[in-house]
């Protein structure tokens, strides 16, 4: 099992009134390796908080997650950059470029920080730039780029550690359809190859893509369903169908 | 009417944004309201010394482009970071004249605000100041009285700068489209282009400068000398900045290095900064050294003057008897010259028996060669010629009645006393007298020294009969008389000194004789000169205050706009993979740099200056090299402390916006 969650809370307690906000309040799932799944639910469901625990930028309140075996909520606060950088990728719908390097210096800054050699740098571009269709782009600067060749980039940056999850936080959130589309076959493409990823989305559309699709409200995980063999607009259907049963007409 | 309303609330709405700005212009105003109520105010005219005011009126001059320019930028990043909001109110159909009249009111009530701040703080500081300037000139009046003319004057410069202003709004309100005005600043940047020509001419221009500061010499040429460095230098700077760094980090990119984390990041992020900073890093080194510059200068005047008038006037009075300057007179005798002290001592029951009378043979400008054994008959008027050598003939004895110890010498013997140079020859060859020098008398006290430029050497002649002699050669040969003069020196009370002098100077003024009688109080020249370089020091102070205020502006506006853009980069940064440790210390180390880089430059260039200025100060008569480099160690530690307070202090704003997001 790569990925565990056990009755995961998080509440947040605003700075001066007693007030609570119950983001999740008992969430259980587990991810095996090689999997790609979609965590669906609305604004205020709580996925993003759950995507933020995750990728350790948050701690939960209770409940353990554990990411091949260890317990990443008890990380120490100086280890925390390090483990990110070592065992997860990001892919965020801002695309989140850094202006100040080009193309092809986004792509290695995991790895310099990282310290590893140049070659290795190399030797990963090489293959993954074809694979991502941005081989021409590795000299330009991040303003000149396309949202969906920034987002392809961020990909490729996310795909360098070669990590043990690769997180997306609606990764296609600020792309026309047709570069959405290219977007989610490229996850496919990656994960049929073996890479996990797990996101969160809102919407029908791109969690079709996904092998398996939680379903997330009020905080909590209430129905999963798994793609098998249909076609992404099958299972969009199902996905639709599902909530407009579940959630009584959502 | 609804325009001024808006421009109200603006202000009142959005004074975080205006802050920044009203802090330049009523600090501008504060320290124009300073100077013109010195120096308009009645008690200035109570100084003897006329020379004060025109120094402070110099420095007001100086004041007011800089202040006016300081202003400007102010209001220019104010109208950067207020175009969002301009923009907006284009796009809800606010006409381009309209938002420019708003903009003119807000200008309105600005100006209202800074007059009325400003006027309340110029009366406390100034009164203030002037308590240090009558302090620094030694005055006694401890009362500024503000005449009306001190309150106009500040107000025509900031209604000069505030037209200014109200015509660069409107300009740029009416250049930009709504769209550009609503786009916020960051939009993506090219890497900035390494352009290696203005690199190497940065290097050149500043090489070329330093090496005229460093080896310019005494001379008619000297301030087009000095003009030339100053503006070769300041080109130089911002060419360095503008050019020179980008070369440098492109180059760091291509070595293997490169692709270490600390380099990484660094490289690539002072990439943008440099282009983005590099005129106001500019701005900031010339303002920094010229405040090292103007401080160094005064305090230097103020101190080294004193000292050399000390040495100038050992003894608290000095009465001369010289001849008028007419050939068919002999040179004031012994008898004429005790008629006249005898006859002041008459008038004024001061006693002046204890004072040592002795002559003065003059100094005279010699062209002196190197070498051991040395033929001199040749005066000179050139200063700039190599071997040129104030020359000051003296006898034995009277250094001895000064109190100093000298050793016997034969008829046609010296001594040597340098003051300034190496000359060590063992025979002169005076004007075809052959003189052998006996050696060097390294300390004379009590013998009034001129300061001259250039050297400066004592000859010292077994006796009066002696000097004379030698005085007279230089007589023949010029074909002219010699100038010398009797003196008598003694140290009185202030009250005495002062009395006697006076009477001296009348004593034989109805005497048609051709003797002139002059009389010096050592207090009274020390007043005059504390006078006229307190003026200056009191404008030194002043102008480096303002300098370093301008620098501390352009500081704090530098740290809010790269707050905002790097809050983006920390986050971003942090979500890859680095820690939030390690990414403040990341972006410390780049603003460090930044901080750091502006006054190590100003201090090497005040380096390069340092020959100039002593060359400039040694034309005051001050020659103390260790009280030189004693005063611009003092001063620059000075501002490198106060700078620092000025980042750190800044540095919360920064802090402040860029910890808010994460």
């Amino acid at each position: 099992m790569l990925l565990e969650v056990n009755h995961l809370a998080k509440i947040f307690k605003t700075r001066f009134s007693k007030e609570t906000t119950t983001a999740l309040r008992d969430v259980d799932f587990s991810v095996e390796n090689g999997e790609y799944i979609a965590i669906m639910g609305e604004s205020g469901s709580g996925k993003t908080t759950l995507l933020n625990i995750l990728a350790t930028l948050e701690r939960p309140t209770n409940g353990v997650v554990s990411l091949n075996g260890m317990n990443i909520t008890r990380i120490k606060d100086n280890e925390l950059a390090k483990f990110r950088r070592e065992h997860l990728g990001f892919v965020f719908q801002d695309f989140n470029l850094l202006d100040t390097l080009n193309v092809r210096d986004n792509i290695y800054l995991p790895l310099v920080l990282n310290r590893q050699p140049i070659e290795i740098m190399k030797e990963r571009i090489e293959k993954l730039a074809p694979l991502l269709h941005i081989s021409e782009l590795l000299n330009k600067q991040p303003f000149e780029l396309s949202g969906g060749q920034k987002q392809r980039v961020a990909v490729a940056r996310a795909l360098m550690t070669q990590p043990d999850l690769i997180l997306g936080d609606e990764p296609t959130a600020a792309l026309d359809s047709k570069n959405s589309d290219r977007l989610l076959d490229l996850f496919e493409q990656i994960n049929n190859e073996g890479q996990t990823i797990l996101m969160v989305t809102h919407s029908s559309v791109v969690a079709s893509h996904a092998k398996r699709v939680l379903f997330i409200k009020d905080g909590m995980i209430y129905h999963q369903l798994y793609r098998a063999e249909r076609s992404a607009t099958e299972f969009n259907k199902e996905i639709n169908l599902a909530m407009s049963n579940v959630l009584g007409g959502n | 009417m609804f325009y001024l309303k808006l421009a109200q609330r603006n202000i009142r709405k959005s004074f975080k944004n205006f802050a920044p700005f009203l802090l330049a212009t009523v600090m501008m105003f504060v320290l124009n309201f300073i100077l013109a109520s010195i120096v308009f105010s009645p008690e200035l005219d109570k100084l003897e010394v006329g020379s004060v005011s025109i120094v402070l009126m110099i420095g007001q001059v100086i004041l007011v482009p800089f202040s006016i320019g300081i202003e400007i930028y102010a209001y220019r990043f104010l109208l950067k970071k207020r175009s969002r909001e301009f923009g907006l109110y284009d796009v809800l159909g606010l006409g381009k004249n309209q938002i420019i009249l708003v903009a003119f009111f807000e200008l309105i009530f600005l100006f209202l605000i800074t007059l009325i701040l400003g006027t309340i703080v110029g009366i406390v500081l100034s009164k203030f100041l002037f308590l240090v300037f009558i302090a620094l000139i030694g005055g006694n009046y401890f009362n500024l009285t503000f005449l009306l003319l001190a309150f106009i004057v500040p107000t025509l410069i900031a209604v000069a700068a505030f037209v200014l202003l109200a015509v660069i709004s409107a300009w740029t309100i009416r250049r930009n489209s709504s769209l550009t005005l609503l786009r916020s600043e960051s939009h993506g940047e090219r890497e900035p282009k390494s352009r290696r020509l203005l690199a190497l001419l940065a290097i050149l221009l500043l090489g070329v400068g330093y090496y005229l500061a460093i080896t310019i010499k005494i001379g008619s040429l000297i301030f087009l000398m000095f003009a030339g460095a100053v503006t070769l230098v300041i080109v130089g700077t911002y060419l360095f900045y503008v050019a020179f760094t980008i070369w440098y980090l492109k180059r760091q990119k291509l070595g293997r290095h490169y692709y270490r984390p600390e380099k990484f990041i660094t490289i690539n992020s002072m990439l943008y900064r440099m282009k983005q900073n590099a005129i106001g890093l500019g701005n900031i080194t010339i303002l920094v050294t010229m405040a090292i510059v103007t401080i160094v200068t005064t305090v230097m005047l103020q101190v080294g003057v004193k000292q050399s008038m000390m040495a100038n006037m050992p003894f608290t009075t000095e009465l001369t008897a010289m001849n008028r300057g007419n050939t068919s007179h002999e040179n004031v005798s012994e008898a004429q010259f005790k008629n006249l002290l005898s006859r002041t001592e008459k008038q004024t029951n001061i006693d002046l028996k204890a004072g040592i009378q002795y002559v003065d043979y003059d100094t005279i400008l010699i062209q002196v060669p190197s070498g051991k054994h040395v033929t001199i008959n040749h005066v000179t008027y050139d200063y700039n010629k190599a071997g040129t050598t104030t020359v000051q003939i003296v006898s034995r004895d009277t250094l001895i009645a000064l109190g100093n110890k000298i050793p016997h010498m034969a008829p046609n013997d010296v001594l040597i006393h340098n003051y300034a140079g190496h000359f060590n020859a063992k025979t002169i060859n005076w004007f075809g007298q052959s003189l052998r020098v006996k050696g060097q008398t390294s300390n004379v006290k009590n013998y009034a020294t001129q300061s001259t430029m250039g050297n400066n050497m004592m000859l010292v002649t077994q006796n009066d009969k002696q000097a004379e002699q030698l005085s007279q050669r230089i007589q023949s040969n010029l074909n002219s008389y010699t100038m010398s003069q009797r003196k008598l020196v003694i140290n009185l009370s202030k009250k005495d000194s002062q009395r006697v002098v006076e009477a001296y100077t009348q004593v034989d003024k109805n005497n048609t004789s051709a003797i002139l009688a002059s009389g010096v109080d050592r207090s009274a020249l020390l007043q005059e000169g504390r006078a006229y370089t307190g003026g200056f020091l009191f404008i030194g102070f002043i102008l480096g205050l303002t300098f370093i205020i301008g620098a501390a502006l352009i500081i704090y506006y530098k740290q809010i706009a790269e707050g905002e853009q790097d809050k983006e980069a920390f986050r971003i940064l942090q979500e890859v993979g680095l820690s939030k440790k390690e990414v403040s210390q990341t972006i410390n180390s780049q603003i460090r740099l930044l901080f750091f880089m502006p006054i190590v430059v100003a201090v090497v260039h005040f380096a390069g200056a340092y020959m100039m200025i002593s060359k400039i100060i040694n034309a005051f008569g001050i020659t103390n090299e260790t009280l030189m480099l004693s005063v611009s160690g003092g001063v620059i530690s000075l501002i490198v402390v106060l700078y620092y307070v000025i980042y750190k202090v800044t540095s919360r704003s920064y802090v402040n916006i860029v910890q808010r997001h994460v």
